[in-house]
């Protein structure tokens, strides 16, 4: 029907949406130019780089510089790209809903405030900063688990930059840390968007904090959810180069642990480096998240159109 | 309306919950200042420690020394994210509202080309090549605005999925037949309605830029336009590339690498506006998320 | 009316678009790399009513210092003078270089001279940055071929590409562990005593006993003996096979499976079961120098020089005794670590050159890049050593560097108070007694096995600085890591190397 109807729009019925297309233009237009101009320069990734040719004339290779990116351990590496971020999308959603309906529903505006000014605290920093900090806890000279807690009770000390059994664990639980204020804020702000009167008829039904929760604040919360899910899907493959690299100091004990995609890139192409290389890697991930995303965009727009991202 | 006394075990749950989160957040930070306010010798000697051993400000004092632009560095992130914020939110908002018109024809091609914006990108150094080579923004302080930060696909998504779902349509059709431009419903009503989201992002945005150091990095070699995360992040920068190619001529330079103490106070000298200035947003942040509630 | 604005904004957007891609058209390329004919001519004497040439300099330094302008303009005044170019000067600390390098070399940005690692070169070459400056190098280049030496210079071909001329830094790397004095001669050691790593283990034992709180060992988790190369030629990509025998070998072998190597993880493993490492020695990024200020770390491994004590005393604010543990010997990768070459971009390479020669040769020109305005930001004193002018601090110096070792010709500069003046024929001493490495100025170009070095990277970093912090047992890691190495396809480039080396040697 609707589709019918837009087949047969005349230029006069176009002509209502100009101002909105005025309203796109300039945020298009710093699109191109900021992202669609430099991203032309992908194709750099099947070709031999040389600087007298330019990226655009230099000569094509076919897939010679994707090989490195499937040699040893590849397997490993794929492995902890992708569970990581998908251990990070599920409790980063999680904690992020769960926080902003704790603080939501805190009554008091000035504890209210506190709470949501700690749990963005540590968004503002940066990941070398991060990972400073995690050293201040991890050292095993000088760290305050072992020197303040494990050696005064006794108990033998751990060298955690050694240990990868822990790894996961501490970075699942640093990248909760850094990252869950990010999701709480946005929540927040959509279940402040939230119109009261659901509630107030919920109520009026008698039906409790839960099932408020459940049957209002939740489903109102889905598109925000979606949308961040998928963009979260879009980088599947792609990893918090500091979180993975900085925060475990480059132990090389932990590589089982911490390797993923972005830290061996770097590695790999610290002694050899090479644009083409680099622009494979990216290409590579980035052809994974665009696929993965075409996925469950149109798994979502199978259910409910509204909420598809496109 | 007398509370109930489940209404305020409730409450009293949810703020011992929040409260030991809280803590878990902050510690980390207390921690940060305090090795910052240490003598590195009793760092090493005794261990990092919630409480000083020996008190020393020698780190900001070498930060003073190394940084003597910082407070102009100061007044030049203040000035970029102010600027850069406003920019992000004019464009970013009035594009989410055009996109969230959901009769718009195009609209989902156009939001998938501000989608993939999100997926590709071709890498640094071809954004390098135009900025540099055609636009020239080179040690301008366009440089530290318009490349990167000045509009994220993100928060026009965000924008967007929120103006969808939390104002009612029948808002946007009422405005239409009185006549109403969409100019005029974009002010009149999406821009006070969405508060909450336009406060969130602009929050984000504001500490994209602040927290930003990487434009100025590649593009500003004037120490006139440096700004506080450039000049701190560089000393780190500096050690870390001294510590890779730490070969028998710069031994002799490794000596000048920040010490453990410098590296917590550089954190805290880059985080301690915002500590300051922070309470102050959270009014008008509070406001916005107060004003999006009261309608309906 | 509106309208009209922004599409004329969208097609500037297309045009400048299509710039960009116009922009790679290699217009540059066209710049003849063969000499112009001017033999003989001193390209120094200044043509009168010629345009000056316009050339930018790009050079490492330690700081953003706050007066660049004036440096330059006082660099300006004697380019003009003696060359007839303006130079625009580009100091650039080394965080911001190794972000920054690979986008400005592959961008038309104004670049002349460029400072690089030699480790990093092959692909630089390969990626066409670098000029080849073969051509030049007899004729406007002269005066460096006297000043560095043909020898020293020939280290920085790869094939018959010669990517530019080492810096001015010391030819050899032995290498030395500084300890604090008085504890030294508490023990009762003479610097006599210790001739290897192995004869630290008993003064360890002694120290450890007096003070059982001490570290006796601390720094760079990549400054571990284990994990430097001292007695051996790598000849460049990675230890990844290499000549033994101080480079006098000529067949390539697995440095990581020798018996050497070997002794150097299990002693390093024995000092960590003794307790003599710090716990954090494996990932440590803190240098041996400020962890020994700190107060509680005895010893720290460090590159020898001939003024190493002066410098370490004052880093660490100890009296130090450095004892070096390896011979001097020269390698290429020792020479050409840190080299000046002449980018791709440079509009006249052979200008670009000569900038390059007069740069060496004048004294004036070295004193400016590293201690500023004489007068201003220093003042000579009476035994030929430089300091700051009354009044003057490192707080408030409008330009000062002390960088030498990473600029161009630090051997023809004044030395800094506290440092003997006759510190550079100390240094030339050194580089003439030292052995000579069979191979030197013999560079592997690692192109060919691009892959495998990419591999063998991975492996080193994972296994080797663990290994080197005596963090893992020798007698299954070091397996581990060879087998590791082999499956990273380590024997395909130790058979690469041998080629190639044995095609150079020959022709020798």
């Amino acid at each position: 029907m609707k589709r019918e109807k837009k087949r047969r729009m005349t230029w006069t019925q176009m002509k209502q949406y100009i101002p909105l297309y005025i309203m796109i233009l300039p945020g298009a237009v710093y699109l191109f130019i900021n992202n669609y101009i430099p991203m032309t320069g992908i194709i750099v990734a099947f070709k031999k780089y040389n600087k007298a040719k330019g990226i655009y004339h230099s000569d094509w290779v076919g897939l010679d510089n994707f090989t490195y990116l499937f040699q040893r351990d590849a397997w490993i590496i794929i492995r902890n790209t992708l569970s990581y971020n998908v251990v990070f999308l599920i409790l980063g959603t999680a904690a992020g809903i769960l926080l902003a309906i704790l603080i939501t529903d805190v009554v008091s505006k000035r504890a209210k405030k506190i709470y949501q000014s700690a749990i963005m605290l540590p968004f503002l920093i940066s990941i070398i900063i991060v990972s400073y900090i995690v050293f201040a806890f991890l050292s095993a000279e000088n760290g305050i688990l072992n020197k303040g807690i494990l050696e005064p009770l006794g108990l033998d000390t751990v060298k955690w930059y050694s240990e990868p059994k822990y790894w996961p664990f501490i970075l699942v639980l640093v990248n909760l840390w850094k990252g869950c204020g990010y999701g709480t804020l946005i929540y927040i702000a959509g279940i402040a968007g939230i119109d009261g009167a659901f509630y107030e008829a919920a109520k009026l039904d008698g039906a409790t904090r839960w099932q408020q929760i459940k049957k209002i604040t939740i489903p109102c919360l889905v598109p925000s959810i979606i949308t961040l899910t998928i963009m979260g899907v879009g980088r599947i493959f792609s990893s918090d180069f500091g979180l993975f690299y900085q925060v475990p100091q480059n132990s090389g004990s932990l590589y089982d642990v911490t390797n993923t995609i972005d830290t061996y890139v770097y590695r790999a192409l610290m002694t050899t480096g090479g644009l083409g290389r680099s622009a494979a890697a990216g290409f590579f991930q980035s052809v994974v998240g665009f696929l993965l995303v075409m996925g469950v965009n149109g798994m979502v727009r199978k259910f409910s159109k509204d909420n598809a991202m496109f | 309306m007398i509370k109930s006394k489940s209404y305020w075990r409730y409450q009293i749950l949810i703020n011992a919950v929040m409260i030991l989160i809280t803590l878990i957040m902050v510690f980390p930070l207390v921690l940060l200042f305090m090795s910052s306010i240490s003598s590195d010798a009793s760092l090493l000697k005794y261990g990092y420690s919630f409480f000083p051993r020996e008190f020393s400000l020698a780190a900001y004092q070498y930060i003073l020394a190394n940084g003597t632009t910082l407070f102009r560095a100061y007044g030049m992130t203040i000035l970029v994210t102010i600027i850069g914020t406003i920019l992000n939110l004019t464009l970013s908002s009035s594009m989410a509202y055009a996109l969230s018109v959901k009769k718009l024809p195009f609209r989902n091609i156009i939001s998938f080309y501000v989608f993939f914006t999100m997926l590709f990108n071709g890498g640094l150094v071809p954004s390098y090549l135009m900025w540099s080579n055609v636009f020239h923004i080179k040690n301008t302080i366009w440089a530290l605005i318009v490349p990167n930060f000045m509009l994220s696909a993100m928060n026009v998504i965000l924008i967007r999925t929120y103006f969808m779902t939390s104002i009612p349509e029948a808002l946007y059709e009422a405005g239409k037949i009185d006549g109403a431009s969409y100019f005029y419903i974009f002010r009149k009503i999406v821009l006070p309605m969405g508060t909450p989201i336009l406060v969130t992002m602009g929050l984000f945005t504001g500490l994209s830029y602040w927290n930003d150091w990487t434009n100025g990095l590649y593009y500003v070699n004037d120490t006139k336009l440096y700004t506080v995360q450039l000049l701190l992040n560089k000393m780190i920068q500096d050690a870390q590339a001294l510590q890779a190619n730490a070969s028998a001529s710069s031994a002799n330079a490794l000596m000048k690498i920040p010490t453990v103490s410098v590296r917590m106070a550089i954190a805290f000298v880059a985080l301690l506006p915002i500590l300051v200035i922070y309470p102050f947003l959270q009014k008008y942040f509070a406001k916005g998320i107060a004003l999006g509630a009261v309608k309906g | 009316m509106k309208r009209k604005k922004w599409m004329a904004l969208f097609l500037a957007t297309v045009i400048t678009a299509m710039g960009l891609t116009g922009c790679s058209n290699p217009s540059n390329s066209t710049t003849p790399t063969t000499p112009k004919d001017s033999t003989g001519a001193s390209q120094e004497s200044v043509t009168p009513g010629e345009e000056p040439y316009e050339a930018t300099l790009m050079y490492w330094v330690g700081n953003d210092a706050r007066d660049v302008d004036a440096v330059e303009a006082a660099f300006n005044e004697l380019t003009m003078a003696q060359l007839n170019m303006k130079v625009d000067l580009m100091p650039i600390t080394l965080g911001t270089y190794t972000q920054q390098i690979q986008m400005i070399m592959s961008s038309d940005d104004k670049l002349d001279i460029l400072p690089v690692f030699g480790s990093n070169v092959g692909p630089y070459i390969d990626a066409g940055y670098l000029i080849d400056i073969t051509p030049y190098i007899d004729t406007v280049g002269k005066d460096l071929v006297d000043i560095i030496g043909k020898e020293d210079i020939s280290c920085c071909t790869i094939g018959d590409f010669l990517w530019g001329v080492p810096n001015m830094h010391e030819r050899s790397n032995p290498v030395c562990y500084v300890v604090r004095t008085d504890l030294f001669e508490e023990s009762g050691f003479k610097a006599e005593d210790i001739k290897s790593m192995q004869d630290m283990a008993a003064l360890y034992a002694k120290v450890k006993e007096l003070h059982p709180d001490m570290i006796m060992y601390n720094g760079l988790n990549t400054l571990t003996q284990p994990c430097v190369q001292t007695t051996f030629d790598a000849l460049g990509g990675g230890n990844y096979g290499v000549l033994m025998n101080n480079g006098q070998d000529t067949t390539v072998t697995n440095w990581y499976e020798s018996d050497e190597f070997r002794s150097l993880v299990e002693t390093m493993y024995e000092w960590n079961q003794k307790g003599y490492l710090s716990q954090d020695l494996a990932t440590s990024t803190d240098a041996g120098e400020s962890l020994m200020r700190a107060g509680n770390t005895f010893s720290f491994t460090s590159y020898w020089k001939p003024n190493s004590k002066a410098e370490k005393d004052a880093a660490t604010g100890y009296d130090t005794t450095v004892l070096r543990v390896t011979e001097p010997v020269c390698y290429t990768s020792t020479t050409n670590a840190l080299g000046y070459s002449i980018s791709a971009n440079s509009e006249d390479p052979e200008k670009a050159v000569a900038l390059l020669n007069w740069i060496y040769k004048t004294k004036e020109a070295n004193d400016l890049l590293n201690w500023g305005i004489e007068g201003k930001d220093y003042i000579v004193q009476e035994d030929g050593t430089i300091n700051y002018p009354e009044g003057v601090t490192s707080d408030n110096v409008g330009y000062h560097q002390d960088f030498g070792w990473a600029m161009l010709n630090q051997y023809n500069s004044y030395v800094w108070d506290g440092t003997s003046p006759d510190i550079w024929d100390e240094y030339q001493k050194v580089r003439n007694s030292a052995i000579l490495s069979k191979a030197y100025g013999f560079t592997f170009d690692t192109i060919p096995v691009t892959n495998e070095i990419a591999a063998l990277t991975l492996v080193s970093n994972q296994y080797l600085t663990a290994l080197g912090a005596g963090a893992v047992d020798p007698e299954s890691g070091i397996k581990e890591f060879n087998d590791a190495l082999y499956a990273a396809g380590l024997q395909t480039v130790m058979d690469e190397k041998q080629k190639q080396f044995d095609e150079w040697y020959s022709a020798q």
